[in-house]
């Protein structure tokens, strides 16, 4: 993270918690590009998020080669669309995954994942926000991941299946030779703590 | 429709954040969180956690030279993006589903599929799903059947029940095969939903179940 940058974000830095700075360091970055096409920020966010970006479709399946073809592509999404990125909306993590979703059904499957727009003149806008709208949205990812820290191994297992590789619970039940109704309760209880950390609808 | 209901969106809404939806379930879910506040902002919930899961993620190196391939490719303009004109027609529809639909859907193939029921098929689909408009003329039902698979119905105009509950524009019903339903238009104009199903669709009961609610609309 060394770059001969002005750094805003710095000036956070003493916040206790590195990840919530990390992540207003990786939105910063983002801005960067869409404002000046900035290719130092570039070369950092890739450093970050290329090889994890990577694992993911690997998890999910990808061959190497497709793995990097996909990374490459969406890395260079990250690029063009960063003009996009609004971060009242979404961290710089939750928007690169979408990214890289879209990427990967878009060049293995040759489909357009289909996706609101924002301008669609039939979209039904949000009720007006609420006061502190940004910083939740700000902080949602640090809380997310501090929910999911404190959940015993078994489910945290069981919500990545679920949620990042999107199994059924159906799946879930075949792939991990669990029953059903064992999948269903644990997704239930982790799915409930973590609703009572994020008071949230989630 | 309960329990089963929640879950099954809940399902939806997390296998389309994590994309491992066929392309029909997605051009729902797709048209749904446009239409619903609400299911956007759970949807922007479980993307959320997806991001910070690929944060947490184990690193894969990448080839050394990406970052110098891509370096090359960043001057480079993009590929002239196909700008889709924006159908000035179906103006209520959402767009990820009115990019379908190529004429006002009045005028559309409508195919009689049950006393009161229309049905126009859509060429969407990659996974064996069927994605299909209804309509259905006021006080009129769709007929009963249960799934083999998942059948998700997103209300566009209209409103209609299933006995329990009533659907609106915006709505969203899931039924997996637990669930007999019969939805039932509601009000004083024409109900149009978007059925998305997975799998076969058989009718329940015997033939002359089938054949009564046929003659009984």
């Amino acid at each position: 993270m060394s770059s001969q940058h002005t750094r805003p974000a710095q000036q956070k830095d003493q916040q206790p918690n590195s990840s919530v700075s990390d992540s207003m360091r990786f939105a910063f970055l983002i801005e960067n590009i869409a404002s000046q096409k900035d290719r130092d920020a570039f070369a950092e966010l890739f450093a970050h998020f290329a090889p994890r970006v990577k694992g993911y479709l690997m998890r999910l399946g990808a061959s190497n080669g497709q793995a990097e073809e996909v990374t490459q592509d969406a890395m260079l999404s990250v690029w063009r669309k960063a003009h996009l990125f609004d971060r009242k909306k979404a961290s710089a993590s939750t928007w690169i995954f979408t990214i890289a979703r879209n990427r990967r059904i878009d060049v293995l499957r040759q489909q357009k994942y289909p996706e609101l727009d924002a301008n669609d003149p039939s979209l039904v806008p949000d009720s007006p926000a609420q006061p502190d709208d940004e910083v939740i949205a700000e902080r949602r990812g640090e809380m997310v991941r501090a929910a999911l820290g404190k959940l015993p191994e078994e489910q945290r297992e069981l919500v990545r299946l679920a949620f990042y590789n999107g199994w059924s619970h159906g799946q879930l039940a075949a792939e991990t030779n669990l029953p059903l109704g064992t999948v269903k309760s644990r997704l239930r209880l982790a799915f409930g703590r973590l609703r009572q950390e994020l008071g949230d609808d989630i | 429709m309960g329990e089963n209901s929640s879950e099954g969106l809940q399902n939806l809404l997390q296998q389309y954040a994590a994309g491992s939806l066929n392309h029909g379930m997605a051009v729902l879910v797709a048209s749904y969180v446009t239409l619903s506040s609400d299911a956007r902002h759970r949807l922007e919930e479980l993307e959320s956690l997806n991001g910070v899961l690929l944060n947490e993620a184990e690193p894969v190196a990448v080839s050394p030279m990406m970052l110098e391939d891509l370096q090359r490719l960043l001057d480079e303009a993009p590929a002239a993006a196909e700008e889709k004109p924006v159908e000035e027609i179906n103006e209520d529809l959402p767009l990820p589903l009115r990019q379908f639909l190529n004429q006002p859907i009045e005028n559309g193939k409508w195919r009689f599929a049950y006393p009161g029921v229309r049905q126009m098929t859509l060429p969407i689909g990659d996974r064996g799903e069927k994605v299909k408009l209804l309509k259905i003329k006021p006080g009129k039902a769709a007929p009963r059947h249960s799934h083999d698979g998942v059948e998700a119905t997103l209300v566009l105009r209209g409103a209609f029940s299933d006995g329990k509950r009533l659907f609106q524009r915006g709505d969203v019903a899931v039924a997996d095969h637990d669930v007999k339903h019969r939805p039932r238009a509601q009000g004083d104009e024409d109900c149009i939903c978007l059925a998305v199903t997975d799998g076969g669709v058989r009718f329940a009961g015997s033939i002359a179940h089938v054949a009564r609610d046929f003659f009984a609309g």
